[in-house]
């Protein structure tokens, strides 16, 4: 089975909650049967999670690791 | 484990390349994505369009998805999305002015549709921000007697301007006791606003009050005026027809969001601008301005 090469895409993100964007290159999920490409022209600043210092995935993460870290402990 | 976060919704781009069951979408088609980007398809709420709702909904920005891959938002130069959650946005809007409304615009169109706003209905919107800014054009479009609620009557000039009919300053007390038990419905966009108790006193007899303004604390409700028949709701901004239905309305009625417009490297400094409530009345990014051109849109 062959894999394909994850294309990749220009934006501007974190890796942290409290940092400041920078620019990143990362890869663009597979496009699945079902998806379109956007290419980008505007869109809206705002954002709650970044604006609040917290991020989804991180924060998910977080709380995956300490619940790993509480089953260990049994 | 991703920890890359991308932030970004209310993305409006053209389509470059479509997956091989894209019925409704072709390449070249100006589109937008909101805050949603897939659902379960399954439950109850997404079988009955209310896809918002659903508890497996996916972010646009840092959503997971089964395999693992954390969803990149639109600071980015390409965003891929499910067909089923992409709307079109139609000719009569600009990309600057549409952008705001596939999350702004459709938090505060849906509540007013929910409670039938129309011709008659006296409608107050609580907070003339980037909400509130909106709902008094969406409320007066509908055919509604608009009244701006604020604790700012530096904003009444502003408010009337984008369709309320009356303003009433909410730190006054006179301003409220006049206007004591007139409104069918009002809609609460502030977000820093624990204490509802003078929005409950502007209400009618079994009016609306529907809030999608959240504040971090629980929220104070005067339980007598909960017998005055007072629905008391919040609504999480709408699905993928109901955006379509709103972006239609807005192009029909001429609607769209006061926007700053600043280049996609100036993000930090626009979110420095937002911290400090310096945005009238919300900041547009723009990524790559070119294409409207390109696609001879503005």
């Amino acid at each position: 089975m062959q894999t394909q090469k994850p294309e990749k895409c220009l934006g501007y993100g974190v890796f942290k909650a409290g940092e400041s964007l920078k620019p990143v290159e990362f890869d663009l999920h597979p496009l699945g049967p079902e998806d379109v490409e956007i290419q980008v022209t505007i869109l809206l600043l705002n954002d709650s999670f970044f604006q609040k210092g917290k991020i989804p995935s991180q924060r998910r993460f977080l709380f995956s690791l300490l619940l790993l870290l509480l089953l260990l402990s049994f | 484990m991703d920890c890359l976060y991308i932030p970004g919704h209310e993305i409006v781009g053209y389509i470059s390349k479509v997956g091989p069951n894209v019925r409704k979408l072709k390449i070249g088609d100006r589109v937008g994505v909101g805050f949603q980007a897939n659902s379960c398809g399954t439950c109850n709420d997404c079988k009955t369009s209310k896809e918002s709702y659903c508890p497996d909904s996916l972010w646009t920005a840092g959503g997971k998805l089964r395999d693992g891959y954390v969803t990149k938002g639109g600071f980015a130069q390409f965003h891929r999305a499910n067909q089923n959650f992409v709307a079109a946005i139609p000719n009569a809007l600009s990309s600057a002015e549409a952008a705001p409304l596939l999350c702004a615009g459709i938090t505060v169109y849906t509540p007013l549709k929910y409670a039938k706003v129309g011709p008659g209905s006296k409608v107050g919107i609580a907070g003339i921000g980037g909400l509130g800014h909106l709902g008094l054009r969406m409320a007066k479009a509908l055919g509604a007697e608009v009244y701006a609620l604020s604790t700012s009557p530096s904003k009444k000039e502003e408010a009337l301007r984008l369709g309320a009919d009356y303003f009433i300053n909410t730190k006054d007390e006179s301003d409220l006791k006049a206007h004591a038990k007139s409104l069918d419905m009002v809609l609460n966009t502030i977000s820093d606003l624990p204490d509802f108790t003078f929005l409950f006193g502007l209400i009618k007899n079994h009016g609306t009050l529907s809030t999608v303004g959240l504040p971090e604390s629980n929220i104070q409700v005067p339980p007598w005026d909960l017998l005055r028949n007072i629905c008391l709701t919040g609504t999480l901004a709408g699905s993928p027809s109901e955006t379509q239905e709103m972006l239609d309305f807005c192009a029909k009625n001429k609607i769209g969001a006061q926007v700053e417009i600043l280049p996609l490297e100036k993000v930090n400094e626009g979110f420095a601008k937002v911290l400090k409530n310096e945005v009238r009345y919300r900041i547009s990014l723009a990524v790559n301005p070119q294409l409207d051109q390109q696609h001879g849109r503005n």
